[in-house]
């Protein structure tokens, strides 16, 4: 149990690493972003859709991660968007495109496709690893009296005791 | 103190990020944008462009061109067609395609 949950905290740490900086990164460079946004062999529509979501998405699952009630749906958002990118640059690697720009920024935009697919694949296994411990972590808390309902450890003891003497009547 | 710092790690740890990622991006130029894939020749230097020139085709210097010669073909049929309709220019002389000379 103890154990689960530092993993879940450096899987946290992590994802924090990446969505913060980025996230930060797009809104400190936003033209920058935009124009590399729009130039992605995809619809002007779907990428002025983008270009306010992702940043917007990137921050929510930050923001999720970093608090602990909602932590489940931040590794969720994490493994959607992370599947999302490296679905894309599964495709742009498979040949689909002729050329495509990286709108990357921070350390990742000194990596290739490959390298670009490696670090997005690794990223996508924390995301979805912390997921399933955290909703396992969740479940075992769940199990415990009053643990879903957000009773502190005192109350939930008394219940403890309140019960057995109820059992023993 | 402590029972708030416990408290709020997680949150602490989020703004550390936040801080240290901000001022790294202070010291760096804008984000710079790659194209993947290709690589694309920067005019600025020359010596990126996989030219083979023709022989004695120079700078300024007339060339005489040969109706063999493919590169003169594809000269004269260019300036002869218009590329966004591919008709004919209708105000223009057309352009012989006899052997003649050009200015490169």
């Amino acid at each position: 149990m103890k154990t689960k949950t530092h993993i879940i905290t450096l899987i946290s740490i992590a994802l924090l690493l990446l969505w913060i900086p980025a996230s930060l990164d797009k809104l400190i460079y936003f033209q920058a972003f935009k124009s590399g946004i729009l130039r992605q062999p995809f619809s002007d529509t779907l990428g002025q859709m983008l270009i306010y979501t992702l940043p917007l998405l990137e921050i929510i699952a930050a923001i999720c991660i970093v608090n602990g009630r909602f932590r489940l749906v931040g590794f969720g958002l994490s493994s959607l968007l992370m599947a999302a990118f490296t679905g894309y640059i599964g495709i742009a690697l498979l040949g689909a495109w002729e050329k495509l720009p990286c709108g990357c920024g921070s350390v990742i935009s000194g990596m290739s496709w490959t390298q670009h697919l490696w670090f997005n694949l690794f990223f996508l296994a924390l995301s979805i690893w912390g997921y399933f411990l955290q909703r396992g972590l969740h479940r075992s808390s769940g199990s415990g009296l009053g643990a879903a309902e957000g009773l502190s450890a005192k109350r939930q003891h008394k219940n403890n005791l309140l019960n057995i003497l109820n059992l023993k009547r | 103190m402590k029972k708030f710092i416990l408290k709020n790690a997680m949150a602490l740890v989020a703004l550390a990020i936040a801080t240290g990622s901000y001022t790294l991006m202070s010291f760096k130029p804008a984000l710079e944008t790659q194209e993947f894939g290709r690589e694309i020749p920067n005019p600025s230097q020359p010596d990126q462009f996989n030219w083979v020139p023709l022989e004695g085709l120079e700078e300024g210097v007339d060339y005489d061109c040969n109706a063999s010669d493919e590169i003169c073909k594809e000269a004269f049929e260019s300036h002869q067609i218009d590329p966004l309709t591919n008709a004919p220019y209708p105000n223009e002389t057309s352009v012989s395609s006899t052997p003649g000379t050009f200015d490169m």
